[in-house]
């Protein structure tokens, strides 16, 4: 009975993955093993074409340039989101749950009127270069279309999802460890390295995890902020389902993307000894 | 800038439009309808209308070769026209009026000669948009787009066929090539070129405003927007040549309010409304005696009504048909290397 029960509580979740998750991705794949017609359908025959046209070089670097944009933007979302979660988990006291809601806030606006803000800070008649670069350089920087607005960008959008995680590691730390470690004679720093930094692993490992996934995969950013020399492999995606009109062919290049990125958390998870984390 | 947002927005918006009676789903470019075009329509009809933006016209064909339902009305220019008819996506129209009163320039092309399916819009250039101020002396060729002083100053098309078409007139080759020679030497032109691109957009007119552009191959209507905000943006068509296009309203085939869409085709054949149009956005229209009733900036000006004498040099896009597959190919190259 209890059993059922049980079974009862996650069906709708298993409906809904099944419907939304599963049957869209077994389509993709499908779609994936035919090609084009010269006349924009879909053929009906089964072939690995799209799979060998995509272990081209052109891919690889474009590729690359996605896992670099990802790594950049993760190390940046930690070394901006942990001292922030620090912050709000040990120092925030009574005011800490106005901290989180601050911490949401971006979530109010949209994330493309968030980016197109973002352009025009940056642009060359933008807030940054007339108010700060013209006046003290004399020139305009140019800032858009570079790797750095790219992951400027990135960065902005998923320091949330990094601090979260990092947060929830560190408010469940028991504070008695900390005081312990003082006893001891640990500096603050030596408690910091020895207690704090282990006990959140989990909180940094899923903040890592929750940045450099979308990050490979996401396209408005770059197509934003970015320029011709910016492309990822999220856009190359788009490119070929919207411009190109070739659905199996991006289909592909998506699951090699996804498997890539399974193999590559399974390494990660593997070589961290985080499968704690995930469980 | 809002056409990608919307590009991006719109799939999922349109799924939740409403299906009443009284809608008209109208499917166009960004920035390219009247101030009070469509609220005039709802009131003077009672049919709301919902506009939805597309960011170039491979988007387009893409929604409707996949039987995206819900469009009634869309914006297509020439070649896609075509295009759309081959594939058997387009519904005829019935009960369109005012066809005799189009400008002869744009009657019975061979795209639709009849304007059984398609009925000019609007129409304006492809050629060279540039700052006066940076850009001098002032560019007359399709050349000016590969100079390295322009360097990240340069702004091109994200329409395949306006800037594989360009670089093909720079190379002084056929602007609606198929021959694979062709588009091989456009596609080295291109790689060459992406150093020195800002960026490939179809919404340049902040970029030009903001004088991220020095130089970009541009629409006329579109610099002219820009004009207006700032006057050292200029406008030319190259002595290699342009492409003069319309764009065409179009019914799809499976367009969910029919009747509307008719209706709205009519409404903006009369010349005020046409006229109105054309003050908003720059563009002349395709209804002749709109012209006397447009802002008379707008006449003779390569901006607006371009004169006869540059539109001599200027060609149409042909549906390239089975070739279309080789500049899709060229265009993912270029996307993708760097």
């Amino acid at each position: 009975m209890k059993q059922r029960a049980a079974w009862l509580l996650i069906l709708p979740m298993v409906l809904w993955l099944v419907a939304f998750y599963l049957l869209p991705l077994g389509a993709v794949t499908l779609q994936s093993f035919h090609e084009v017609t010269p006349d924009y359908d879909i053929s009906r025959e089964w072939s690995l074409a799209n799979y060998r046209r995509a272990v081209n070089p052109d891919y690889g670097p474009v590729v690359l340039r996605s896992m670099r944009y990802a790594a950049a933007t993760t190390l940046w979302c930690l070394l901006l989101g942990y001292p922030l979660a620090y912050f709000i988990a040990l120092h925030g006291g009574r005011r800490k749950g106005f901290y989180l809601m601050l911490l949401m806030l971006p979530f109010w606006t949209s994330y493309l009127v968030r980016t197109y803000s973002w352009m025009t800070l940056l642009q060359t008649e933008g807030l940054l270069n007339t108010a700060l670069f013209v006046p003290w350089l004399g020139h305009p920087v140019d800032m858009l279309a570079t790797d750095g607005a790219v992951i400027l960008g990135l960065t902005y959008g998923f320091l949330p999802f990094a601090t979260l995680p990092i947060y929830v590691s560190l408010e469940k730390i028991d504070r008695r460890l900390l005081e312990a470690s003082a006893d001891l004679g640990s500096s603050p720093f030596q408690t910091l390295r020895n207690v704090v930094l282990p006990l959140s692993r989990p909180g940094i490992l899923a903040a890592s995890l929750l940045t450099f996934v979308p990050a490979m995969g996401d396209f408005v950013t770059p197509e934003l902020l970015g320029g011709p020399e910016t492309t990822t492999i999220g856009q190359a995606i788009q490119e070929q389902y919207l411009q190109l009109f070739n659905w199996p062919f991006g289909a592909a290049l998506a699951l090699l993307l996804m498997l890539l990125m399974l193999a590559g958390i399974a390494l990660y998870v593997r070589l961290s000894g985080s499968e704690e984390v995930l469980a | 800038m809002n056409r990608r947002t919307f590009l991006i927005l719109a799939a999922g918006l349109l799924a939740g439009c409403s299906q009443s009676r009284n809608t008209l789903n109208f499917y166009n470019w960004a920035n390219y309808i009247g101030e009070t075009t469509i609220p005039d329509f709802e009131r003077e009809t009672g049919i709301r209308v919902n506009q939805d933006n597309f960011s170039s016209q491979d988007v387009l064909f893409a929604k409707l070769k996949i039987g995206l339902e819900g469009y009634d009305l869309v914006v297509a220019t020439d070649y896609m026209v075509r295009r759309l008819i081959k594939h058997d996506l387009l519904m005829p129209l019935q009960g369109v009026q005012g066809l005799e009163g189009l400008i002869p320039r744009f009657q019975h092309k061979p795209w639709d000669p009849e304007h059984r399916f398609s009925v000019p819009y609007l129409w304006g250039t492809t050629g060279i948009a540039y700052n006066a101020r940076y850009a001098v002396p002032k560019p007359d060729s399709l050349k000016v787009l590969w100079d390295p002083r322009y360097k990240k100053r340069i702004g091109m098309l994200n329409e395949k066929r306006d800037t594989i078409g360009a670089t093909l007139l720079m190379l002084g080759l056929d602007g609606n090539s198929v021959r694979p020679d062709d588009l091989a030497r456009a596609q080295a032109a291109l790689l060459e070129q992406k150093p020195l691109v800002r960026r490939y957009s179809t919404d340049m007119i902040d970029d030009l405003v903001r004088q991220e552009f020095h130089v970009a191959l541009g629409y006329s209507g579109d610099t002219g927007q820009a004009h207006s905000s700032l006057e050292d943006v200029q406008y030319t068509i190259p002595r290699e040549g342009g492409y003069v296009w319309a764009d065409n309203l179009c019914i799809p085939r499976d367009a969910p309010h029919y009747e509307a869409a008719i209706g709205f085709i009519n409404y903006v054949l009369r010349p005020q409304v046409a006229a109105s149009i054309t003050d908003t956005v720059g563009y002349p229209n395709a209804v002749a005696k709109a012209r006397a009733l447009v802002r008379p900036e707008l006449l003779d000006n390569p901006l607006g009504y371009a004169p006869e004498s540059m539109l001599e040099h200027t060609i149409f896009q042909q549906d390239l048909g089975a070739g279309e597959r080789l500049w899709d190919q060229v265009w993912e190259k270029v996307k993708l290397q760097s």
